[in-house]
């Protein structure tokens, strides 16, 4: 056991000191190779307190366009008395969310008494610095240890003993400013609206086809947020396809944001209450409040809808319905579900269409 | 003993039968006996009364039982109000069942969906002395509204409005209270900021009533749902720390000490009136004013009407100002309305588009190792909402928002998405390898609020008066804690359960919140303290943790005796004599004694 584990260090120690020769950073969540012949520029510089020096940020752009962001980093790691630098290279998405981290040649991590990272800590911090709902987001630095259990120590990082329980669950033990230091670059507001004014900046039809091919919902999200009117109909198969796939966030934004005199044309409000059952709860109430305040709803539309209205919860059912009574049109499908549902035995809110006195 | 017992006697069918029919109705909370059962009085505005549950954590609780006398003999039909809170393919998770006289009816309740007279069955009983049992099957949060026995076979109306028509005439119940009773200032909710209000008013001589639907105080920081308060003191640490509570994690029981400590310090006030478990039901008003506040016993019934010159509205949901019809906001204003915006985090910070995706509601719970192995039950009802997750205790992060549902219209719904979450939660803890031993120590009934009515004030509060640092001539309120704004996790990644929020800070210097954000704008003498100050939905971010409530609630409470002493309105205390009340603001931090009994 014992020789893997040291097979496995040197393994490690072999992988950082290659990297100097231009291998894959050790943490990069994009599916992108990395190579040498990738063009470089730099975006703009930040300086904030506590930095040595300003933070520079770079595009990185294959022969098609940008692809994502990285900064080099040397900053202070202090604690209430003792400061030590740290060297370390992040990286961003086109959209400012953190994707990895490297370390800088001649520069490893390190913790309490300069013991150097294990590749679990290694580990551990690319998971912290991915977990954007980090206790170390509530923590003030004064907050992150508990100042009566302070043991003395001269270095920085040193007071691991001390860490409160619920934050040590979530940093690199033995490193707790360092974790604290890049968890708070990694997700720096400042960055990240910088990155992604920058990428709003540099935004041309191929690198929205690029965003809206991607998985990444940051992406196809922030392709949505820079449509211009033509594009809903340029792109509609990418944004039909987002309501049905993509998180609710990106559709609630799409929904909003069909251009008026789109959303008027029937076909339109069909093919998209036809993906009703794709839609998580949210959508779904989002899309009856849209189908309450439009004059012309298609009858097909509600007919899609009715569909499922044994799937919808107890509002969902009472607004649907309010809906359906101020219709003048309803198919003969949409009666059908709705005298279904209402006779239906299994369905648990069957009552609130009996208690209308629906009548077919 | 007091029961609330109704009977009358209705003349049926007169011309064909000659006869009389028998009813009574039973409301399950005034039972003498609630046993295991708890009176859960928090959505009587949307079904119509408090009612029993019994909240065993999965274990059957006590019987709760009543006796009355029951005027004439005859064979009795009987429904009883209650609700299948998890319907589904699945046996319904609050089954109960009613014995009358000893006699177990064989009917299996709490089995219908939504609130409804489920049919007991029919028994003879003699007039005299009758006894009711409500014999808990599960220990799952089965509810029972109320019983009615009539020897005629027409249910009691199901809808809301025909129900509460009905309840009344079945009742026989005047239309205004029988008792009346009056004081210079009526405070309407008990929390940290309805506390700080009566104790700041109190100490200068008013005679103030506290009227609180629970047995205890604290509100979000009582024993019974177990926030700890946040935030600074401001002016007002002297009062503040008579009720705050200690920074230890959120739901443990080390509650019940700051708790005893708060009734001590409210209690030695003479010149507070506790009225605990008092549910305020009413405002009567005479054009912009209000001249009374009606309130009912949440178990026994009995109705008062309280008079004052000026109220406070810490209800948390705005009651008062709803009933007496002040203005008022709910929802997300658009981020362009008043410039809200925290660019980096876009529409989980301010929506492009007003909506009502408001921060949620949390629902605590605790869970301990015991010594031997405990068994559940199973929870297929609950399934559906934890999924997978496993979790052995409730955090913050255990919050409820969606669009479909409004945090006081729906908050029965809220809550028992919220149990469902619990119970499957731990069901899946207790699968694996550690579990064996859990068992639930404490799951909270009470829904906690982060966000509901907000009263409109002559000042509405914004995040503009963080991020400007505004110091007002009027700044009663002084905070430094962080714009705290909740999202739900799965609007981002929808394979997170909907029942876990996210948190946006916005970290801030020190900044001010107006005395003008704390009466209504056209409520001539209402005040308002707590979290349905007069605020937009991301100036409500930073101030509505509980210390910072409270210092809302110490101010109202000073305001209150200056408009006491020239007669005025609480807007003329900003107009007129707001020197004198800043002074008097700022003499709460060496004030030290109690004024004596007016």
């Amino acid at each position: 056991m014992k020789f893997f584990k040291l097979l496995w260090i040197v393994f490690f120690l072999i992988a950082l000191f290659a990297k100097q020769y231009g291998s894959d950073p050790l943490f990069f969540e994009l599916p992108i190779q990395i190579h040498e012949s990738l063009e470089q520029n730099q975006v703009g510089e930040l300086m904030e307190d506590g930095f040595i020096e300003p933070l520079s940020v770079e595009l990185i752009s294959d022969s098609k366009g940008p692809i994502y962001y990285q900064s080099t980093i040397r900053t202070t790691v202090c604690d209430d008395e003792v400061c030590e630098i740290m060297n370390i290279k992040l990286f961003w998405d086109l959209v400012g969310e953190y994707v990895g981290y490297d370390t800088v040649a001649q520069h490893p991590l390190t913790k309490f008494d300069h013991e150097p990272f294990t590749k679990n800590d290694y580990e551990r911090l690319h998971e912290l610095l991915k977990n954007e709902g980090s206790i170390l987001k509530f923590k003030q630095k004064s907050e992150l240890i508990d100042k009566e259990k302070v043991k003395a120590s001269d270095v920085v990082d040193g007071t691991t003993g001390a860490t409160s329980l619920e934050i040590k669950e979530e940093v690199v033990e033995g490193a707790l400013y360092s974790s604290y230091t890049l968890w708070h670059l990694a997700h720096n507001g400042q960055i990240k609206n910088m990155l992604t004014a920058n990428s709003r900046r540099v935004l041309d039809e191929h690198l929205i086809q690029y965003l809206l091919d991607s998985d990444r919902s940051g992406y196809t999200l922030f392709a949505f947020q820079n449509f211009q009117e033509k594009d809903y109909t340029k792109y509609k198969r990418y944004w039909l396809r987002s309501l049905k796939d993509d998180i609710p966030l990106t559709r609630k934004y799409i929904i909003k944001n069909i251009p008026t005199e789109m959303w008027r044309a029937h076909i339109i409000q069909e093919e998209v209450c036809l993906l009703f059952n794709f839609y998580d709860v949210n959508t779904k109430t989002y899309l009856l409040n849209k189908i309450e305040k439009t004059e012309d709803i298609s009858s097909k539309s509600l007919e899609y809808i009715s569909f499922y209205l044994t799937e919808m919860n107890r509002n969902q059912i009472s607004q649907f319905l309010d809906i359906l009574s101020k219709s003048e049109k309803l198919t003969v499908l949409t009666r059908d579900n709705i005298s279904r549902a209402a006779n239906n035995k299994e369905f648990n809110f069957s009552y609130l269409i009996n208690e209308r006195h629906w009548v077919n | 003993m007091i029961y609330r017992i109704f009977t009358f006697l209705l003349f049926s069918n007169f011309f064909l039968q000659f006869s009389f029919s028998q009813r009574v109705l039973i409301e399950a909370e005034s039972f003498d006996d609630p046993g295991g059962w708890v009176v859960d009085p928090q959505f009587v505005e949307q079904m119509g009364s408090p009612y029993l549950m019994a909240h065993g954590m999965g274990t059957p609780v006590a019987n709760a039982h009543t006796k009355f006398k029951l005027d004439e003999s005859g064979e009795y039909n009987i429904w009883v109000r209650s609700k299948n809170w998890a319907p589904g393919d699945w046996e319904a998770p609050g089954r109960f069942q009613v014995a009358i006289n000893g006699q177990t009816l064989p009917e299996t309740l709490g089995t219908t969906p939504g609130w409804s007279w489920e049919y007991a069955g029919k028994v003879n009983l003699s007039a005299g002395g009758t006894e009711i049992d409500l014999i808990d099957l599960t220990g799952f949060n089965g509810r029972c509204d109320a019983i009615f026995f009539s020897t005629d076979i027409e249910a009691p109306p199901r809808g809301n409005s025909e129900l509460s028509t009905w309840r009344m005439k079945e009742s026989n119940e005047a239309s205004s209270p029988e008792e009346v009773l009056e004081f210079d200032l009526v405070v309407v909710g008990g929390g940290i900021a309805g506390c700080a209000s009566a104790i700041a008013a109190a100490e200068q001589g008013l005679k103030v009533a506290l009227i609180h639907d629970r047995p205890v105080l604290g509100g979000n920081a009582s024993s019974e749902i177990r926030v700890h308060t946040l935030g600074i003191h401001g002016h007002f640490e002297r009062i503040l720390r008579m009720l705050d509570t200690e920074h230890y994690p959120n739901g443990s029981p080390e509650s019940y000490q700051d708790e005893i400590k708060r009734h001590k310090n409210v209690e030695k006030y003479e010149n507070i009136h506790l009225f605990t478990n008092w549910r305020a039901y009413d405002a009567n008003t005479n054009g912009n004013r209000i001249e009374s506040v009606d309130a009912r016993h949440t178990s026994e019934g009995k109705r008062i009407r309280f008079k004052a010159p000026r109220f406070v509205d810490s209800t948390g949901d705005g009651w008062i100002g709803f009933w007496a019809g002040a203005d008022f906001m709910y929802g997300r204003e658009s981020v362009d309305t008043y410039g809200e915006a925290y660019e980096e985090w876009g529409e989980l910070w301010s929506p492009e588009e007003a909506d009502d995706f408001v921060m949620g509601s949390s629902v605590l719970w605790r869970t301990i190792n015991n010594d031997v192995p405990v068994k559940f039950a199973a929870v297929p009802w609950a399934e559906e909402v934890a999924q997978d997750h496993e979790a052995t205790e409730g955090t913050w992060k255990w919050e409820l928002s969606r669009l479909d549902l409004h945090q006081i219209d729906d908050a029965e719904e809220i809550r028992d998405h919220m149990l469902k979450a619990i119970y499957g939660s731990f069901a899946n803890a207790k699968k694996t390898q550690d579990g064996e031993n859990l068992k639930f120590e404490w799951i909270s009934y009470l829904v906690g609020k982060r966000e509901s009515r907000r009263l409109m004030g002559d000042h509405i509060f914004t995040f503009n008066d963080v991020t400007d640092q505004r110091k007002f001539e009027d700044s009663v309120v002084m905070e430094t804690r962080e714009v705290d704004v909740h999202y739900q996790q799965n609007l981002k990644d929808e394979s997170k359960p909907d029942f876990l929020s996210e948190a946006i800070f916005y970290k801030t210097p020190k900044y001010y919140i107006p005395y003008r954000s704390l009466y209504s704008k056209n409520i001539e003498n209402l005040f308002m303290a707590g979290r349905n100050f007069s605020c937009y939905h991301i100036g409500l971010g930073g101030p509505r943790v509980m210390r910072t409530t409270g210092q809302m609630g110490a101010a109202v409470g000073i305001a209150a005796v200056i408009c006491e002493k020239y007669g005025i309105d609480p807007r003329k205390v900003y107009t007129d004599h707001l020197d004198e009340y800043m002074a008097l603001i700022e003499a709460q931090k060496t004030y030290n004694t109690i004024a004596p009994k007016k």
